[in-house]
């Protein structure tokens, strides 16, 4: 972690506590003064003075810190439109008393919002959040409020003193996600407007404990106020002192804080301290137990489910927090709460058995938070494309699909691992989870290079690729012809065809069961407005089976004039067969057939 | 004209753009971009994203909305003079079309029947502050 501050100086330093602030401001009466820009040093409520000295970054060596000078109150926040106007109430007592809301705001209007206040301080010790400052000083000024989420239901944001060091990571992680932001204007010593938050957790599980928390301006210089220092509640580590540096915004007309939040704080930029720092201890953790008078709380629930979304095990011992990671509450399988990796996207080498990943899939809303299934279940069905293979569960003897029943919030586990085909550079494949036949969310693959295995070649392949006159309508044709070992079955299985270049996929589709006509189990074809398909057993002689695509509306654009080799895949239940062809063009390179 | 006090035009950008297609034939279209979608949080302004084949489009709005419709204003593309005009375009889309991942960093819709399959464009639309915005337009083949 970073260096300590070994520099700590107290008289020394000058420090002026005066009674005439520099800035005319109530909201600073009685705040210690820097003697180098005259200005109200900004110091978090119960926290030491940290300043970051002439280098202007924390946790350098002329870093100064002063356990003597503590700040007080500034301002506090306020959920539920609890503030009327006299005295400052206290906030919710904890997640249980917190006002709920539903995750995801304004978006899709799934979600709600609550309303908060912002009212600015005396600073006073009694009453604990001090007296209300509802005067016209801070006219103007903006205020960006934060919310935090507990994501390990430990009653903190962020580390602290009693954080085990495999935890430590995911506390930062806290503290690094904002759930919600958004700004607002103060009049008359308050501030108010609603937040919505994006994370929430299933409402069977008590949902997500929330703090709000943030800043406002006190400057002089209108309209962005930014010639003053900061005042914050509690906050899970210090923010840097510029305010640009904080949020953006340009600086000529009249002020509108309602709008786009032109946020610029990043992770490098906050100064977060491991705990138990000999010269300050841990002073940043914010609690969600109604013990810090500056913030205020909601419990946040995941809305309605929409499907299923996908996530992984957290390696507690490897995790390190980062700006926009994501983090979600989820269920293990024996009900309880278990920090997740949200995940969109896994690889997987093109090797053949072995080397899979395991991906956690749960019920979901529309922005991917866990949530408790409607009543009655959500039946899903998990759909693999043709590269990719599901290894387990496996419930229907079929790799490329597997129906999922969520009784309850609990994630199922799912390992995968590629079909086994040869890939030359990478393969874009995905995993979708399927609800009454429409795909929710969705999982993507990229199967790196390598040699496949586990797939037999066809017996025979050929295939033509012509180029029309407009966009969308060229012509592919395949013609194969592949063993059947006694497992293919066409009338029960899904079936697969990809056909591809070095480049990528030129086509690949997948029938799924029941979609091919069957005429006596000899012969089985599909048809729509661009495809025709039959797939023919053979009468006599070792069984096979040949296999005829014609798709008279496709797009070959990405496909290289003249391309040189082509490879052709059909797998069909646990069977996968493949054969790389060579092509040549025609000497317009409108026309290419593919042959072994 | 008020001024922001934060950023004053909504970022729009498309990085990747992926196709998948259920057994049944229902395809998604999914984007990874940026799309302001913090901001989209907490306050509503029209905001989203279009599919948009030859004349025939669907516009999927982040408030829910998603609607249908033909223009000849599509099918060359779709410039951010162009938004005004499209949001009163349309009506309610076909089934199963639908929005069903919404991320901080990524949108999946999943389109009506109506698609043919084929060559087809995704862009990220907004309307703010008086001002329409486009991001950049990516080519996806339908399966």
């Amino acid at each position: 972690m970073r260096a300590f501050v070994h520099c700590l100086l107290v008289v020394a330093w000058s420090v002026s506590v005066s009674s005439r602030p520099a800035i005319a401001q109530p909201v600073f009466n009685g705040d210690p003064i820097d003697p180098a820009t005259h200005q109200p040093y900004s110091i978090l409520p119960g926290a030491p003075l940290i300043y970051p000295g002439v280098d202007g970054k924390f946790g350098t060596a002329d870093d100064l810190v002063d356990t003597n000078l503590i700040g007080d109150v500034d301002i506090v926040i306020r959920t539920g439109g609890t503030f009327m106007t006299v005295v400052i109430p206290p906030p919710a007592s904890g997640v249980g008393a917190a006002p709920v809301i539903i995750a995801g705001g304004h978006h899709g209007h799934v979600g709600s919002e609550a309303p908060f206040q912002l009212i600015v301080s005396d600073g006073a010790t009694m009453p604990a959040a001090g007296r209300p400052l509802l005067g016209p000083d801070l006219n103007a000024r903006r205020a960006l409020l934060f919310a935090f989420a507990d994501l390990d239901g430990d009653g903190f944001i962020g580390p602290t003193a009693a954080s085990s060091p495999s935890d430590i990571q995911i506390e930062r992680q806290e503290a690094l996600t904002f759930v919600g932001r958004v700004m607002a204007e103060i009049q008359n010593g308050v501030a108010t407007g609603t937040i919505g938050v994006s994370m929430g957790a299933p409402a069977s599980t008590g949902g997500l404990g929330i703090v709000v928390a943030g800043g406002a301006a006190t400057g002089a210089t209108p309209n962005l106020y930014a010639d003053g220092p900061w005042v914050a509640t509690s906050l899970p580590y210090l923010i840097p002192l510029t305010q640009g540096a904080v949020v953006g915004g340009e600086n000529t007309g009249p002020i509108d804080p309602v709008g786009l939040v032109d946020l610029e704080l990043s992770g490098g930029a906050v100064y977060l301290p491991a705990p138990n720092n000999p010269n300050f201890g841990t002073p940043f953790a914010v609690p969600l137990d109604g013990s810090d008078v500056t913030v205020d709380l909601l419990r946040s629930n995941s809305a309605a489910a929409v499907g299923a979304s996908f996530g992984q095990s957290i390696d507690r011992a490897t995790f390190v927090a980062t700006w926009g990671t994501v983090l979600r509450p989820a269920v293990d399988g024996s009900g309880k709460r278990d920090l997740i990796a949200a995940v969109d996207s896994i690889s997987l080498p093109a090797d053949g058995p072995g080397n899979t990943q395991t991906v956690l899939v749960y019920p979901a809303d529309l922005l991917g938070n866990p949530t408790d299934p409607p009543s009655g279940g959500l039946n899903i069905v998990l759909e693999a494309s043709p590269g990719l293979k599901i290894i387990a569960p496996d419930s229907d003897g079929d790799p490329r699909r597997e129906p999922i029943t969520f009784g309850s919030a609990s994630y199922s586990t799912v390992v995968l691992d590629d079909a086994g085909l040869a890939v030359n550079g990478t393969a874009n494949e995905y995993l979708v989870a399927v609800r009454s036949g429409v795909p929710t969310g969705r999982l993507d693959v990229t199967i790196s290079a390598g040699a496949g295995g586990g797939s037999s070649p066809l017996l025979g392949a050929t295939a033509t690729l012509q180029h029309g006159r407009k966009v969308g309508r060229d012509h592919l044709g395949v013609h194969t012809v592949f063993a059947d070992d006694g497992s293919v079955n066409p009338a029960t299985q899904t079936m697969a065809i990809v056909v591809s270049t070095d480049a990528g996929s030129v086509y690949q589709r997948s029938f799924g069961v029941g979609s091919l006509h069957s005429r006596k189990g000899k012969v089985f074809s599909f048809r729509d407005r661009n495809t025709n398909l039959f797939l023919r057993r053979s009468k006599q002689g070792p069984p096979t089976f040949t296999l005829d695509l014609r798709n008279g509306k496709i797009d070959l654009s990405a496909v290289p004039a003249g391309v040189a080799t082509l490879s052709v895949a059909v797998e069909i239940g646990a069977l996968s067969n493949q054969l790389s062809l060579s092509c040549t063009a025609n000497a317009k390179a409108t026309l290419s057939h593919c042959a072994p | 004209m008020a001024v922001r006090a934060g950023g004053s035009a909504p970022v729009l950008s498309i990085t990747a753009a992926h196709v998948a297609a259920s057994s049944s034939g229902s395809r998604s279209v999914g984007i990874s971009g940026t799309f302001n979608f913090d901001d989209l949080l907490q306050f509503q302004f029209p905001a989203g994203l279009v599919v948009y084949q030859g004349s025939h489009f669907v516009r999927y709005d982040l408030n829910g909305q998603i609607v249908e419709g033909s223009s000849v204003m599509v099918a060359d593309g779709i410039l951010d003079s162009e938004v005004p005009s499209l949001l009163n375009l349309g009506s309610a889309a076909a089934a199963p079309a639908t929005t069903s991942e919404l991320r901080v960093d990524r949108i999946t819709v999943v389109l009506p029947a109506t698609f043919n399959s084929g060559a087809a464009s995704v862009v990220l639309y907004a309307a703010f502050d008086g001002g329409s915005y486009v991001s950049n337009s990516v080519g996806v083949s339908l399966p």
